[in-house]
């Protein structure tokens, strides 16, 4: 029996050295730590890729470490203190929460290690450098072109992303600052559908039982928008102005209602985020002047510009914002 | 050294143990980074939290129950003492003490629920759990508040490689191991464990001793939860989610018994710190994301393996 | 000490006690003198055990009372029983398995420091010396699960021995233990009698009762039916006095001559420690009844034929040829139904309706391309219903609403849809009304005319002489004698079912 344990663990042994990859000191590379904070859903997928190809393409040598927080709050902070115990050179990461990686963060800094903060950002000014795009902005663009298509006038549904999370939250409160000057839209509900299809297909299936005349559709975006307009059509509904994000299955389904007056919209975050996040990194490594706060104001797709950025070649699951090449895209969708 | 059934109860923690040795002993040779000051610091903190609500699932498991309000419990405790630590004055003593009075109440609902009730422990408890989680988002529904930095500086003040919150986890084990096996309420708790109907018939007051367990897992909870509100200076209604999951795995890699009645406190702890270590070493090792899971789960398997074979070696002979 | 050898410690006084509207207990009274040991004897269902539950708290009497030194008492529960001073060492035991002897003895006593502390030495110091009054050695740190059934034995005893008792009921303590064993126990009995404490001593083993009792009661059908000092009675006379019941005629007709054609034969077939060559012969077309005394390896037999712990040595032929049985499935392929002694646990799916419990094993023949045709087995159900005479509103009604007559006869039409050849039958009228029994008499007498053999395991002695075409009777895991069917009375029973040899004989022996 001690034999078969043994024998078990020394398994196990050789399997985690088949897959550690042993760091060798090496001259000056620059240790970047990339924390991907979430994998579960199709825009964080590609703001991963989009972060490994702009460190294919880079000139520097640099040395990556990745660890994978998986949307959790509490296992964020212990990857952060990993990569500090590390002694990275610069920590990239897009905080779960907006105050629990605080301290660690702080803690980097006083380790001399820089700090990038990705797509979403935390409650201090305490990093080197917040790469962005401005989400109350997102949520006022979509907002107003609503409004501006209901005449001012008329019942909506808002469709959030998670409550609590601060880029669902500063949507949430860029559209309300807009509904605010329109006393005549009335929003009739607000759930949270989780940026999911599949949830925001109930949301509204259910919405459309409970409300006989629904006007328009404020969505937070990701693929939401899509279930919302299948939800629409199931309900024989007419389909009324909806917004959304560039999520190519939206993108898709609006090119082919376009000829049977679907109106709508697409703010964009880009996903091309990650590569800027590099490169401010790699600056700031190099003690280059970087400003501290890189917003990117939100990018709208109108009706117009819908052919320009649908790709009805590729999956639903592409966001049309991106600097990735085709062929890299190609092969990332082809999986 | 140790007499009578604590001997067995320790011998059923020996795989964690060994496991985690194991571990260590790797992390060391292939990543120069593993055994540095900072990252067993790291080690230390980050298990905490794991290492503190185990306990209090031991005791449940013991007794033959099971506790999934932990998680939520623990919420539950970050965000009280977000919103109530920083009362200038009496804000620091009356957020620990709401907390684990928080816990013991929802101890009591759980443990009433499974004596009274005959409600099975895991659908009670899930239910509180839902319940607590409920109430947390309530009070705060989003990440932040305001944590006493008085009380941070409280429990991360540092000696040596542990703080505060790793002595007062090593405090409660102590405390946990004695009272387990070496009082007349660990002895019931274990008997009730074994066959709670005969445990009756000896004499033991079954019902009370289920419904204290399930009290001292939520007031451990709780303290759990204040560990965590320093690890990330803010309340937050659902980051102890994974905690109920996790505790239930920490004690049952250590050792302890599922259906209850056997199992050692220490068990919990080595499994505590080999759940707590498994993302360190892998990050350590810089093994990348996707392998992690494979590991953790073979890691885990292992655990529970050996833990098999051995019995199995034992009733056979 | 010994002021007075008659004086009463515990006494019940017309005590009478129902379950469910049977009468169990029908105006018994009983005394527990300093002193004193009693021997308790009766056959299965006497009323033995839930006399000596009601005078250790274990349950309540309908009616009569309970006086401890002369005064009335009642007790809420066995601990407080116990903590009066009166200990039940019960046969199914109630140690703690993952606990050490010593814990398990010393339990709700643990002796502490002055700290508030156990001291585990202190306990296993104090355990040992219980344990060397009883004069038996048990290692007291030894984890309780590793016991040998004679060790736990003692441990029980040495755990009730732990409190002090002033009565001390022990209800078939040598039933694990081997002749040595009981000697040593016997001696405890009597020593622990000299200073004073009254035993009540359940057994049937009646060869015992000499060698450590002071008075012999016997119980038959929850009455009293003989209470003497032990010097005053033979053996002869108290087995006259359990059993001697008219073997009235609700019994269907046996058949006459037994088919030469064996459907099922064991030879020499054994189970680990509980079963030891056991050899038997089920012709075509019989009843052949199996009993003895409970826990003599009837349930470890049964289940062993059906596969669900199989036989590990000796051979089964079935029709003529070997079989294997090592599972459920393989004993059905062979045609052998086991209708279970516990119907509610392993017989019926209690929350299923009537018509989805009868179909519950044919529902390949119920399927029609891959899905179950409702009409098919609303015919099946209905069919079952009817051939049995099963009283439920409709097939739909849930199991867990009919009584235990009728779920019993839900079990046979279950396994009658499945057409088996032998039908293994394990306690089938177990807490079932009258009216029921006799109509699954006759089932089973009508199923045995269409050439289905039938094993029945029963501790209903009269069950087992009415129905059976050839009795066999087991004690301690073997087979002490067999009996013909015409041949058989209840003496001859307990006689074998004691141990006492091959007295009866008779019948021919289909050994090969």
């Amino acid at each position: 029996m001690v034999k078969k344990v043994c024998a078990l663990l020394l398994v196990l042994c050789l399997a985690l050295g088949v897959v550690t990859t042993v760091a060798s000191a090496e001259g000056k590379k620059i240790k970047v730590g990339y924390d991907i904070y979430y994998l579960g859903n199709s825009w964080s997928v590609q703001m991963y890729e989009e972060f490994k190809y702009a460190v294919s393409n880079t000139q520097d040598d640099i040395e990556v470490i990745y660890v994978d927080s998986q949307g959790d709050a509490d296992k964020q902070v212990a990857n952060l203190e990993d990569l500090v115990a590390q002694q990275v050179d610069v920590i990239i990461t897009t905080p779960w929460s907006s105050s629990a990686p605080i301290p660690v963060l702080r803690e980097a800094r006083d380790a001399g290690i820089k700090v990038v903060l990705l797509a979403s950002t935390v409650d201090t000014k305490d990093y080197d450098c917040l790469v962005t795009c401005d989400e109350t902005e997102f949520g006022r663009a979509g907002a107003q072109w609503l409004a501006d298509q209901l005449g001012g006038k008329g019942n909506i549904i808002c469709l959030n992303g998670i409550s609590g999370l601060s880029t669902s939250e500063l949507r949430w409160q860029g559209a309300q600052e807009v509904f605010a000057k329109y006393p005549d839209i009335k929003v009739l509900a607000s759930p949270d559908a989780k940026w999911d299809y599949a949830e925001a297909k109930v949301v509204v299936a259910d919405l459309l039982a409970t409300y006989p005349q629904i006007d328009g559709v404020w969505s937070q975006g990701g693929a939401m928008t899509l279930g919302a307009i299948e939800s629409f059509q199931a309900a024989n509904r007419p389909l009324v102005p909806m917004t959304g994000e560039d999520n190519n299955g939206y993108l898709k389904k609006w090119k082919e209602l376009q000829s049977q007056g679907m109106k709508g919209i697409a703010c964009a975050k880009p996903t091309w985020l990650a590569e800027v996040a590099l490169q401010k990194a790699i600056a700031l490594v190099k003690g280059e002047a970087v400003e501290q706060d890189v917003i990117y104001p939100t990018a709208v797709f109108s009706d117009d510009e819908l052919d320009t950025y649908v790709r009805t070649d590729l999956p639903d699951d592409f966001w049309a914002n991106t600097h990735l090449p085709d062929d890299v895209i190609k092969t990332i969708f082809a999986q | 050294m140790f007499k009578g059934s604590l001997r067995k109860h320790l011998w059923q923690a020996m795989p964690a143990f060994a496991i985690l040795a194991a571990m260590i002993a790797f992390a060391s040779v292939f990543s120069e980074k593993f055994a540095t000051y900072a990252n067993i610091k790291n080690v230390i903190s980050q298990s905490s939290t794991l290492a503190i609500a185990a306990i209090g699932q031991t005791f449940v498991l013991l007794q033959g129950g099971i506790d999934l309000s932990v998680g939520s419990t623990i919420s539950l405790s970050t965000v009280i003492l977000a919103q109530v630590s920083s009362v200038p004055g009496v804000g620091i003593p009356l957020a620990l003490i709401t907390a684990v009075l928080a816990g013991a109440l929802v101890g009591l609902i759980n443990g009433l629920g499974v004596v009274r009730f005959r409600i099975p422990p895991m659908i009670i408890t899930l239910s509180t759990g839902s319940l607590v989680k409920g109430i947390a988002l309530l009070i705060q529904p989003k990440p932040g508040g305001n944590i006493s930095v008085t009380l941070l500086d409280i429990l991360t003040a540092k000696a040596g490689v542990l703080n505060t919150s790793s002595l007062m986890a090593l405090a409660l084990y102590a405390l946990a191991f004695l009272t387990l096996h070496y009082t007349r309420y660990g002895r019931q708790v274990y008997a009730v464990g074994n066959d709670a109907l005969h445990a009756r018939q000896s004499g033991v007051a079954a019902d009370r001793v289920v419904v204290t367990t399930y009290m001292v897992s939520g007031m451990v909870a709780a303290v759990a939860g204040m560990v965590l509100a320093m690890r990330v200076f803010s309340g937050d209604p659902l980051i102890g989610d994974n905690y109920s999951m996790d505790s239930v795995a920490a004690a049952v890699v250590g050792g302890v018994s599922l259906i209850g009645g056997s199992g050692s406190v220490l068990g919990a702890l080595a499994g505590a710190l080999v759940l707590g270590m498994i993302n360190n070493m892998m990050n350590m090792l810089k093994v990348f994301a996707y392998y992690q899971y494979i590991i953790k789960g073979a890691i885990l398997v292992l655990a529970l393996l050996v833990f098999r074979i051995k019995r199995r070696a034992r009733t056979t002979c | 000490m010994q002021t007075n050898q008659n004086e009463v410690i515990l006494a019940g006084c017309g005590l009478c006690k129902q379950f469910s509207g049977n009468p169990v207990l029908t105006g018994v009274s009983i005394a527990c003198r300093r002193g004193n040991v009693l021997a308790l004897v009766g056959e299965n269902g006497a009323g033995k055990s839930t006399l000596m539950n009601i005078l250790s708290g274990g349950l309540m009497p309908d009616d009569g009372r309970l006086e401890m030194d002369g005064e009335e008492i009642v007790f809420s529960s066995p601990h407080a029983a116990k903590a009066r001073g009166v200990a039940f060492v019960h046969q199914e035991l109630s140690l703690m398995e993952n606990m050490t002897v010593g814990e398990n003895i010393m339990l709700g006593q643990e002796p502490l420091t002055g700290r508030r502390l156990i001291s585990q030495r202190a306990l296993h110091r104090e355990a040992e010396r219980i344990l060397a009054e009883i004069g038996y050695h048990v290692p007291v740190e030894r984890i309780v699960s590793e016991l040998t059934p004679a060790q736990k034995q003692m441990t029980e005893i040495a755990k009730a021995w732990a409190g002090k008792p002033r009565v001390m009921i022990l209800d078939e303590p040598t039933s694990s233990l081997n002749k040595t064993e009981s000697d040593q126990l016997f001696r405890f009995v009597r020593r622990i009698r000299d200073e004073g404490v009254s035993v009540v001593l359940i057994t049937h083993r009646l060869e015992e009762i000499p060698l450590a009792c002071d008075d012999v009661m016997v119980l038959k059908d929850g009455e009293m039916t003989a209470h003497e000092r032990v010097d005053r009675i033979t053996r002869d006379e108290i087995i006259c006095r359990m059993v001697g019941r008219e073997i009235t005629n609700t019994y269907p007709a046996r058949c006459k001559a037994l088919s030469a054609d064996l459907l099922l034969e064991l030879r020499d077939v054994s189970l680990g420690r509980e079963l030891s060559h056991i050899s038997m012969a089920v012709p075509r077309g019989s009843v052949i009844g199996v009993g003895g005394l409970e826990g003599q390896g009837q349930y470890e037999l049964a289940r062993a034929l059906f596969g669900i712990r199989p036989f590990t040595a000796g051979e089964v032929l079935v029709a003529g040829q070997p079989a294997r049985i090592r599972s459920p499935r393989s004993a059905m392929r062979h045609g052998i139904a086991y209708v279970p002694d516990d119907r509610k646990l392993e017989g019926l799916v209690l929350p299923l309706s009537v018509g989805e419990n009868i179909s519950m094993l044919v529902l390949k023949q119920l399927c029609a391309r891959g899905l179950l045709n409702r009409r098919k087995t609303e015919a099946c159900a209905l069919e079952g219903m009817e051939s049995l005479r099963i009283r439920a509103h409709s097939h739909r009604q849930p199991v867990a609403s009919l009584s235990g007559g009728n779920q019993q006869k839900i079990v046979f039409t279950k396994w009658l849809q499945f057409k088996p050849k032998l039908l293994v039958l394990h306690e089938p009228t177990r807490g079932i009304d009258v009216q029921s029994k006799l109509e699954i008499y006759e089932l089973i007498r009508s199923l045995t005319a269409q050439g289905l053999s039938v094993l029945i395991f029963t501790s209903d002695m009269l069950e087992l002489i009415g129905l059976s075409d050839r009795i066999y009777v087991l004690y301690e895991g073997a087979v002490s004698g067999q009996l013909c069917g015409e041949d058989a009375t209840e003496e001859k029973i307990m006689q074998l079912s004691a141990g006492l040899g091959n007295a009866a004989g008779g019948g021919e022996v289909p050994h090969v």
